[in-house]
């Protein structure tokens, strides 16, 4: 499993509540390798996006394939091919960094949770804090950690929805240091932000919702982001 | 595989709750203040001390097992643990399992306080029945735990969690309430009878069909 | 529509669209059904069955009593059957059936936990007393009112459908377990008092089963009509808003 870089199709994906359309006709493909930024103002979506494609919530509608196998009918052993983070850590903050990576090291079926788990805080720079409860690390530190988490079982597919959401500007440099040197390990990523400015340099496409519909895609880098993502916002708003 | 991810969620549960004894704390000193109160609110003879006892034991219990349950969820909820445990690749009946275990791990260990203390406080004399004690202690304790975790879940998609628990919990949980003090009276008064079978069994039969059942059904309810 | 059904496959496809087919087909002329077999059985109860020779009046609550529990029993099951089909086939008539079967069985555990209470009070002299089938509808009482709380409380991102679903057939499979062990329960702590008597002697006496088999046919065809009209306004209702919120995205793209 070590370095596959999943291959994502989307197509028309559709998630209602009721009446209230959350996501409506997702369509896009990225191919190995690739790092999707998905945009947009709050409520757009992105969350609901990144949500159906960990498989947390079932859509309405709409297909996906991961390396051409039937994503939303795959068994749940499969999620061992995607990692998360979100703006949460998902982590027990009464454990340590290494005991919580060891726990989900096992439910993963990692064979050496505990060494893996170190490696894994080695690659965020945190091998000093293995043995420190969660709870008393800072938010970065302990979003680092979390990225940790992710990637401890090397998915082929990294989503991330709003890490930087609730950092400092030095932890979210860290941050997205961190996010970088996963990126040119070559794995496959779709990140989600509503912070324009926090758009990762290494990512090679773009992809902006407003209200659950794609606006505008395409390949960066792109020539004024800033304003095809003001002309999509807007020409929504009417 | 199953197995093993149920074995590593009961492992951190139990290292979580060795680390901050909270919830256990709190459940045993609630849990004997309650059998302590039912006492000075009845004023008994000691031959009501006897006839009320087991009911006063499976109250206590009951009560706070509410209060816990409650807890060991809320826990999850915290840096939305469980959102990461349903992203990892554990099978809902797994992570169902897991809990289930820790419920009844603690719940037990709350027995091993409650019990005696229930049997001095209420001057109940088991006559050596001790193992049967047991028994009928475990299989209760198992169904309670299953009913308690399933609905700790199902309350906890609600915005009335708190409020919704005792609700839906009680009123299920009525035959393990009547087979534990029916049962241990029974128990206490002549011994392994027919009757004490009976709520074993009683007892057995809820375990399996409801263990069965919430294990499968958990799915359905953590899933959006 | 289309009667028999080409394979097993399709026959539980199309289940919820049938029997809401024949719903709508009964709704017009089942509600005065019912009310005609309501006066036919009020007629019985007060004119023609004997008046019962230990209880007097009080004993023809025993007519609405009765039934009532029955029903209450049977709309639990319909929320069961119902739930099983939200879990398998999903639709949202599916849950539509379910939501209001138990809606409509609440109000008949209520009616069977009053008229309970009102036979007890001139019999026993007071209101509450803890048989078997008093005990074990209150408890029952509390299992609809939590089915429909969690309803009414679930978190909008929660699959509310399958949410009380599980919840219905947990409950439902708890029923005859609570029912066995509450009358264990009573069989070794019997009450001081002579319990409610819905089998006296040698059995009921001919004019009393009939008259009792009446009340079924009728307080079922109640409880049919009511569930009905319910049925029929939430998926009115469901059609609407979807309508609506139609309308809106069409105007939205439009502009």
């Amino acid at each position: 499993m070590t370095g596959t870089r999943a291959r994502l199709r989307v197509e028309g994906l559709t998630r209602t509540y009721g009446p209230r359309v959350a996501l409506e006709d997702v369509t896009f493909s990225l191919a190995a390798g690739e790092y999707l930024v998905v945009l947009g103002p709050n409520g757009a979506g992105k969350t609901t996006l990144l949500r159906t494609l960990a498989r947390l919530i079932r859509p309405t509608a709409g297909r996906v394939w991961l390396d051409e196998e039937d994503w939303l009918a795959a068994p749940a052993d499969r999620q061992r091919e995607i990692g998360v983070l979100s703006h949460a850590t998902f982590l027990y903050d009464d454990l340590t960094a290494l005991e919580n990576l060891r726990f989900f090291g096992t439910l993963y079926g990692l064979s050496d949770p505990a060494g893996r788990g170190r490696e894994a805080l080695a690659t965020v720079g945190l091998e000093a804090a293995a043995d420190r409860r969660v709870g008393h690390l800072s938010r970065g530190q302990a979003q680092r950690v979390a990225i940790a988490r992710a990637v401890l079982h090397d998915p082929g597919l990294l989503l991330l929805d709003e890490p930087y959401a609730g950092l400092d500007p030095r932890a979210a440099g860290r941050l997205s240091e961190a996010l970088a040197g996963l990126a040119r390990a070559g794995r496959t990523v779709v990140l989600t932000t509503h912070d324009l400015a926090r758009a990762p340099v290494a990512a090679t496409r773009y992809l902006i919702l407003v209200e659950g519909r794609t606006r505008s895609a395409g390949a960066l880098p792109a020539g004024d982001l800033d304003a095809l993502y003001e002309r999509a916002v807007a020409a929504a708003g009417d | 595989m199953g197995w093993r991810a149920a074995g590593a969620i009961l492992a951190k549960d139990l290292r979580l709750e060795l680390r901050r004894v909270e919830t256990v704390a709190t459940m045993v000193v609630f849990a004997v203040l309650v059998a302590l109160i039912f006492v000075f609110a009845g004023d008994p003879t000691p031959a009501d001390l006897r006839r009320l006892g087991p009911g006063a034991l499976w109250v206590s219990l009951l009560f706070a097992g509410a209060i816990g349950f409650g807890r060991w969820f809320a826990q999850e909820e915290r840096n939305q643990a469980l959102q990461g445990l349903l992203v990892s690749p554990i099978d809902p009946a797994a992570l169902f399992a897991g809990k289930w275990a820790g419920a009844t791990v603690f719940l037990l260990a709350l027995e091993c306080v409650l019990v005696p203390v229930t049997l001095t406080l209420y001057q109940l004399d088991v006559r050596g029945a001790w193992g049967e004690l047991a028994l009928l202690l475990v299989l209760v304790t198992l169904g309670y735990a299953a009913l308690g975790t399933f609905f700790a879940a199902v309350a906890a998609r609600t915005t009335a969690g708190e409020l919704l628990l005792p609700i839906l919990l009680f009123p299920l949980s009525v035959p393990l309430v009547l087979a534990g003090a029916e049962g241990g009276q029974s128990l206490m008064e002549a011994g392994p009878t027919r009757s004490y079978w009976d709520w074993v069994s009683l007892a057995a039969a809820f375990d399996v069909i409801f263990g069965t059942v919430c294990t499968l059904a958990f799915e359905y309810v953590i899933e959006e | 529509m289309r009667w028999w059904p080409r394979s097993w496959r399709q026959f539980w496809s199309t289940l919820d669209g049938r029997t809401y087919h024949l719903m709508l087909g009964a709704r017009p002329w089942i509600g005065w059904l019912a009310v005609g077999m309501m006066v036919v059985v009020f007629g019985l109860v007060f004119w023609w069955v004997p008046l019962e020779a230990i209880q007097g009046y009080p004993q023809k609550i025993f007519y609405i009593h009765v039934p009532s529990a029955w029903v209450m029993y049977g709309a639990f099951g319909v929320v069961f059957a119902a739930s099983i089909m939200v879990l398998w086939k999903g639709t949202s008539l599916w849950d539509i059936f379910a939501r209001c079967a138990a809606e409509v069985g609440f109000l008949f555990t209520t009616l069977t936990l009053a008229t309970g209470m009102l036979w007890g009070k001139p019999i026993w002299g007071t209101f509450w007393t803890w048989d078997a089938r008093l005990t074990t509808t209150l408890i029952l009482w509390f299992i609809y009112a939590g089915y429909l709380l969690v309803r009414a409380f679930a978190r909008p991102e929660a699959n509310v459908a399958r949410l009380a679903a599980v919840v219905g057939i947990v409950g439902f499979l708890d029923v005859p377990i609570i029912h066995m062990s509450v009358q264990w329960w009573r069989t070794l702590h019997p009450e001081p008092v002579v319990l409610i008597l819905d089998d006296p002697g040698g059995g009921l006496p001919a004019s009393m089963l009939i008259t009792l088999l009446a009340s079924l046919a009728a307080i079922s065809l109640v409880f049919a009509w009511l569930w009905i009209q319910r049925v029929w306004q939430e998926r009115t209702a469901e059609n609407l808003a979807l309508l609506e919120a139609l309308l809106e995205r069409k105007e939205r793209s439009a502009r």
